[in-house]
């Protein structure tokens, strides 16, 4: 006789067994669904936790700036470095010197903005340097003329002024007060430098 | 999984034993006939559920001593089938049991092959097994139980035949070498009293011993230690008859001592070993089994189903901890995802009073940072044209008779720049440029001062000439701020390599003494 399985004596162990795997399944996957969602629920609640942290650390990071930077920055502001080039400024305020000191002449030439670099300045930065060169002639009674309108320039104009050179030449032999002619001739070289911030809509400007 | 009930198997009679704990009772016998096999299957059918085992005690049992090359795993029982086949081609009922290799030669697998001889005896009983689904662990054969009753009573003379009686007058005698079954044999005794037992019993014996001698199965010359199996009162009888000899050693075993010291709780008879060999066949069962699978099928099958039924609850409890698990983490994801939710909701609200807080600015403090360092920057690396004029100034103040030409200033890379009309400081050697450079990646500068000048009034007098500009260029880098002073042009060029030429007398004009000085100032380094 040939061993065969008689599989109505298998059946309700069989299906007891399939029942098993059914419930087990459902059991599982139930549980399993029911865990995921708890471990998405709380990825969320950690991600807003983060990023909330990251924030406030951000809006401490912006306040700790703001004590230290915005003296200085005012100061920056008032002296007019990011008030972009006021050619009219220079104009009018180099005529008044003029007049005021009573210099025999003074020519100048103010050639095109254009973007400046250094080594000096860090990189990457959001606020652009931009430099006009300048190139004054002037004609003077004495040398301390040229020094003397050079700062009140710098004092009176905004932007930073950088002197670069100069080249003084004797034009009488013997000084004296001359209307008509200097004593001096001076050519000076200058660097005028302006600040660019970008525009209000890239950046909030309430310091977060 | 023990054996619950013994269908205890003779010529005459099929009887029923529970077994029980340790304790066995009879329940019924059934003829051969065929009355007798449906009574069987009528009590099969009410009782289908235990496990059970047939076990044989029959006349027609055939033992056969075989070699077999040997061989391993499925090759072996290859060669073992084909054999039985061979000697046993008529009956289902077969089987060998593996006894040792040969000492010498070729060493062969020495196998005893057995079986039932009258195979009708056994199959008319089987059929109902079938039919009610009996889980049927197999067909024994008593011989094979008494082996194994000598390895429990460890009775392990080296030639050992053991005689004992069971229901019905039978005789079943069995030698054993080492408490190896080499053969056996059943005959059946007519009603005796224990005078004409103990007659049969020493002819028996002397029968047995020189029956053995012949097949070789009793070595030569050595004696055969006979152990009778019995209650105390045929023992009683025994010993006085059975008297040592050098051939023959007689041993008496009580069965109801038997069957204490194998923990069975049994008060039999001497005509009851059947008894013994049933308890012991429920706990113990031998290796050789006379059943083929298919007769074995519904025992198989049920441990298949208990098999199931465990893998079930496996699944089922596996299932039922893993879903607890998960439920236990996601209540501790629960939980802690609410925590998290409050401590947001706190960071939120110190978030919005930060926020408050701060003053309003002009533009975001990243970018103040950077207009405030870069000016801070451009600050440092401003130089004013008052410091030289300073410098000058100090150096001329004892040499009023130098006067200034020309006074050409720039700010530079290179010490070595020469400045244009236009006060641009053009280094002469582009590598020059790097000339200044410091570690830290950043240039030092020089301001570079050319001053031509003349002196007045001059005398003609060249040495005294050379001797003030001398002078002057030594109050200059007296000045702690200046790093180098260098004549570029001289009154008199008197450099022997150069041409000289000049013009002296009353009637010339006065000549000038013109110079030229080169002054180099590095920048403070507070100024970078």
């Amino acid at each position: 006789m040939r061993f065969e399985i008689d599989w109505r004596y298998l059946r309700p162990a069989l299906i007891i067994l399939a029942l098993a795997a059914l419930a087990g399944s459902g059991i599982a996957y139930l549980t399993a669904g029911y865990r995921a969602q708890m471990a998405a629920a709380y990825q969320q609640e950690m991600a807003a936790h983060e990023a909330i942290e990251q924030q406030l650390e951000l809006t401490r990071e912006d306040q700790a700036l703001i004590e230290r930077y915005l003296p200085r920055f005012t100061r920056l502001s008032a002296a007019g470095m990011l008030a972009g080039e006021q050619r009219l400024d220079w104009v009018d305020t180099l005529r008044a010197q003029t007049q005021a000191m009573k210099l025999p002449m003074v020519r100048y030439q103010i050639n095109p903005q254009a973007p400046f670099q250094a080594p000096y300045l860090m990189e990457g930065g959001d606020v652009s340097v931009n430099v006009s060169e300048l190139r004054l002639e002037m004609g003077l009674l004495h040398e301390v003329d040229m020094v003397h309108l050079l700062a009140r320039l710098e004092q009176r104009v905004p932007g930073g002024f950088h002197v670069e050179g100069c080249v003084l030449q004797r034009q009488e032999q013997h000084f004296g007060y001359y209307r008509d002619h200097p004593n001096l001739s001076a050519v000076c070289r200058l660097s005028w430098f302006t600040l660019k911030a970008p525009p209000a809509d890239e950046e909030r400007a309430d310091g977060a | 999984m023990s054996i619950e009930r013994i269908f205890y198997l003779t010529a005459q009679e099929l009887t029923v034993f529970q077994c029980d704990k340790g304790t066995v009772r009879r329940l019924d016998s059934y003829p051969p006939t065929v009355e007798g096999v449906s009574a069987f299957d009528a009590y099969l059918a009410q009782h289908p559920r235990e496990t059970s085992a047939l076990l044989l005690d029959l006349f027609e049992e055939e033992f056969r001593h075989e070699t077999i090359p040997h061989l391993l795993g499925g090759d072996r029982q290859s060669v073992l089938n084909r054999k039985l086949d061979n000697l046993f081609r008529r009956t289902p009922y077969r089987g060998a049991q593996f006894q040792g290799r040969e000492r010498a030669g070729k060493r062969h697998d020495r196998v005893l092959c057995t079986a039932v001889t009258n195979p009708e005896a056994v199959s008319i009983w089987l059929p109902g097994l079938q039919q009610y689904r009996v889980p049927f662990k197999g067909i024994y054969s008593v011989p094979f139980v008494v082996q194994k009753l000598l390895e429990k009573l460890r009775l392990k003379q080296p030639n050992t035949l053991l005689l004992s009686l069971q229901q019905g007058g039978l005789l079943r005698q069995s030698f054993f070498s080492d408490g190896v079954l080499k053969i056996s044999r059943l005959s059946l005794l007519p009603a005796f009293t224990p005078q004409e037992y103990l007659a049969t019993v020493l002819k028996e014996v002397d029968k047995n011993y020189r029956y053995l001698n012949r097949i070789q199965l009793l070595p030569f010359n050595q004696p055969m230690d006979v152990s009778l199996l019995g209650a105390a009162d045929l023992l009683e009888v025994l010993r006085a008859g059975c008297e040592d000899s050098p051939t023959q050693r007689y041993h008496f075993i009580d069965i109801n001592q038997a069957a204490d010291r194998l923990e069975l709780d049994l008060e039999l008879n001497s005509g009851q070993s059947e008894w013994l060999y049933a308890a012991l066949l429920g706990r113990h069962t031998p290796a050789l089994n006379y059943a083929p699978q298919a007769d074995r099928r519904y025992f198989i099958m049920r441990q298949a189903k208990r098999q199931l039924l465990a893998a079930s609850v496996l699944l089922a409890v596996g299932a039922a901890a893993w879903g607890v698990n998960n439920i236990i983490q996601a209540q501790r994801l629960k939980g802690q995802g609410h925590v998290a939710h409050l401590e947001t909701e706190q960071l939120q609200r110190r978030y919005e009073q930060a926020k408050q807080a701060m003053p309003a600015v002009p533009l975001p403090p990243r970018l103040m940072q950077s207009a405030v360092e870069i000016s801070e920057a451009l600050a440092r690396h401003q130089v004013r044209p008052a410091q030289v004029l300073g410098v000058l100034s100090r150096g001329l103040a004892d040499h009023p008779q130098v006067v200034i030409e020309e006074l050409r200033w720039g700010v530079t890379q290179s010490r070595h720049a020469e400045i244009d009309d236009d006060g641009m400081a053009m280094a002469t050697n582009p590598e020059e440029a790097e000339e200044g450079s410091d570690p830290a990646g950043g240039a030092s500068l020089f301001q570079v001062a050319s001053m031509k000048a003349r002196l007045d009034p001059f005398a003609e007098d060249y040495r005294e000439a050379f001797t003030r500009i001398d002078q002057l260029m030594q109050a200059l880098r007296a000045q702690p701020e200046v790093v180098e002073v260098s004549a570029v042009l001289l009154p008199l060029n008197v450099d022997p390599s150069a041409v000289l030429a000049g013009e002296s007398g009353i009637s010339t004009d006065a000549p000038s003494a013109m110079f030229e000085i080169k002054t180099v100032m590095k920048v403070a380094a507070d100024e970078v």
